[in-house]
């Protein structure tokens, strides 16, 4: 018996539900099961869980493939700005909807809700109460240079995952399927911190340098280099500005690949999108 | 010359400054320093005061990357911080201590960071999650144990501060010793927590059983076992709950009250930074 395991967040999880648009079934194959059919593999794991950071991503394929024999690896990555909190928590501290409490509340109570045994009573918008975004934003933001650590954490997640399995001779393969660190997350936060009234130009050019910091110290990252040579990472080094792609960029306002407009999550041709992605690489 | 790497928080950290007693010189020889000269190695010491576990593996991680290094020696710290994105970290337990955190959080940044967290939300978000800190803290050992090994570096391994214990537990007393001095933050969290929710479903009776539940999962954890085999970590399994001989001697038993900076920092003081060397050279 093969078996494939599959990592990811929202865009791997095999239970998916969209918050947007409720009324939607989505109960179509997801991408690790279409793969699996692909490779004919007789087993598919699918450790994917809406809300996913790439900390638990990596750990949560560690655990699994430490007790199982695991025949394939293929690893969708999350938004870099999630924390792991013990492994037990994701933190989404900061997107576009960050700012907004309506859609922040149920961000939080989606992530809640998959949680065994929380009480019910305690999941309205626990994430909020636990940890201030507010507060990790200014920290990260704040200056020109905590928020480059940020690209370097991501690129470490996928270098230690490639090691490990590698170590135990399991072929891994890597996507980017949410957004990634983006511009807009400067000007978002320039918009709703600062209160102040910024002309467009300032706007730009502050954001413009923050971005390009960010990707100077996520291609000058040791691990970028070593990633940089392999041929296991569809659309490396992801980010558009540096000539690679991800799902997200692939879908994005595309209705073919979608949910739908109030969701971005691909839908079952998104899912094919995605396998067939993968089976490129393999 | 060869190159020791010690990597560990505030018990490690060479430029380590007492926020209890500010007036005090700490610029006595910090345990890699030590190791360092009896093994005639140049020393990387990245110990830094607040390290979580996470940030320790991490800080080694990205060092051997670039650099050549002979040996690596790890002093973990309590599986109760948090790191955000590698740029800070949060202890939790101390963040309950509110007042007295603020008044010794010496910039802006610092008395920030303590905001992050909602410490009575956050307990209770930890409360239903507490034993996933064992499996995490014991992956973090994993994980550097196998970066020297791939890597041809002897690792050694001892855990500094004790890795954990149910926050809204009085700190523990000393094993066949004098009671502790009681410790402010622990106590005002008991007070804070025993007039909210979960004072229905946790009371300090049970924080026996939450101790516990956290010491099995420890051993539950598939890497309890593979570490369980290994001679190159002192003082393993940490809890002497776990020791099958029970004059196996804890860390607190070996470093002592002399050997700590005063009752109300328990920092290893010069003869605890000796004593902490002497350990990890009896392992090599």
């Amino acid at each position: 018996m093969k078996t494939l395991l599959a990592v990811g967040c929202s865009y791997t999880d095999q239970n998916f539900l969209s918050l947007e648009l409720p009324e939607v079934d989505c109960s179509f194959p997801k991408w690790p099961e279409v793969l699996g059919n692909m490779l004919e593999y007789d087993n598919v794991i699918n450790l994917g869980k809406c809300g996913n950071n790439n900390d638990s991503i990596q750990n949560q394929a560690q655990d699994y493939i430490m007790e199982n024999d695991v025949d394939m690896l293929c690893v969708l990555w999350s938004e870099p700005m999630r924390i792991n909190i013990h492994d037990s928590y994701s933190a989404l501290w900061y997107n576009d909807s960050s700012w907004n409490a309506n859609k922040k509340k149920r961000q939080a109570t989606r992530e809640a809700a998959s949680l065994a045994n929380f009480p019910e009573k305690w999941i309205d918008n626990w994430q909020k109460k636990s940890i201030d975004p507010e507060v990790i934003a200014k920290i990260m933001l704040h200056n020109d240079i905590n928020h480059l650590n940020i690209g370097i954490q991501f690129v470490r997640n996928i270098y230690n995952l490639d090691q490990i399995a590698k170590n135990k001779n399991i072929p891994i393969y890597h996507m980017q399927g949410a957004g990634l660190w983006k511009k807009h997350v400067y000007q978002s936060w320039l918009k709703h911190t600062l209160k102040l009234e910024l002309d467009d130009d300032t706007v730009y050019n502050k954001t413009h340098n923050k971005f390009r910091k960010f990707l100077t110290a996520f291609i000058q990252s040791p691990y970028f280099k070593i990633l940089d040579k392999q041929t296991n990472i569809y659309g490396w080094p992801f980010y558009q500005e540096l000539g690679g792609t991800s799902i997200a960029a692939e879908i994005y306002k595309n209705l073919k690949f979608t949910i739908g407009e109030l969701d971005g999550h691909p839908n079952a041709e998104g899912h094919q999108k995605i396998a067939s992605r993968f089976m490129g690489m393999i | 010359m060869k190159t020791l790497l010690a990597v560990g928080c505030s018990f490690t950290d060479e430029k380590f400054e007492s926020m209890v007693h500010p007036e005090l010189d700490c610029s006595w020889p910090k345990w890699p320093e030590v190791v360092g000269k009896k093994l005639g190695y140049n020393v990387v010491n990245l110990g830094k005061s607040g390290n979580s576990n996470d940030a320790i593996f991490k800080s080694a991680q990205d060092y051997i990357i670039d650099h050549k290094v002979d040996m690596i020696c790890a002093l973990w710290t309590q599986a109760t911080r948090l790191n955000i994105h590698d740029m800070f970290n949060i202890n939790w337990i101390h963040s309950f201590k509110r007042t007295r955190s603020h008044e010794l959080a010496r910039t802006i940044t610092d008395r920030t960071k303590l905001n992050v967290l909602n410490s009575k939300h956050f307990s209770q978000l930890l409360s239903w999650k507490h034993t996933a800190l064992a499996n995490e803290h014991l992956r973090n050992i994993y994980m550097l144990d196998q970066l020297g090994k791939y890597n041809n570096v002897p690792t050694y391994h001892a855990q500094g501060v004790r890795v954990y214990f149910p926050y809204w537990q009085e700190k523990p007393q000393k094993p066949g010793g004098d009671e502790r001095p009681k410790n402010d933050g622990w106590t005002s969290l008991y007070k804070l927590l025993s007039t909210e929710q979960l004072k229905s479903s946790y009371t300090n009776q049970q924080a026996d059983k939450v101790q516990k539940d956290f010491l099995k999962a420890m051993l539950d954890s598939q890497y309890f076992s593979i570490l369980d085999k290994q001679n190159n970590i002192w003082d393993w399994p940490f809890f002497p709950e776990l020791k099958l001989n029970s004059k196996d001697k804890s860390y607190e038993d070996v470093i002592g009250d002399e050997a700590c900076i005063s009752e109300k920092d328990s920092h290893p003081n010069a003869k605890g930074q000796q004593i902490l060397a002497s350990r990890f050279m009896g392992m090599i």
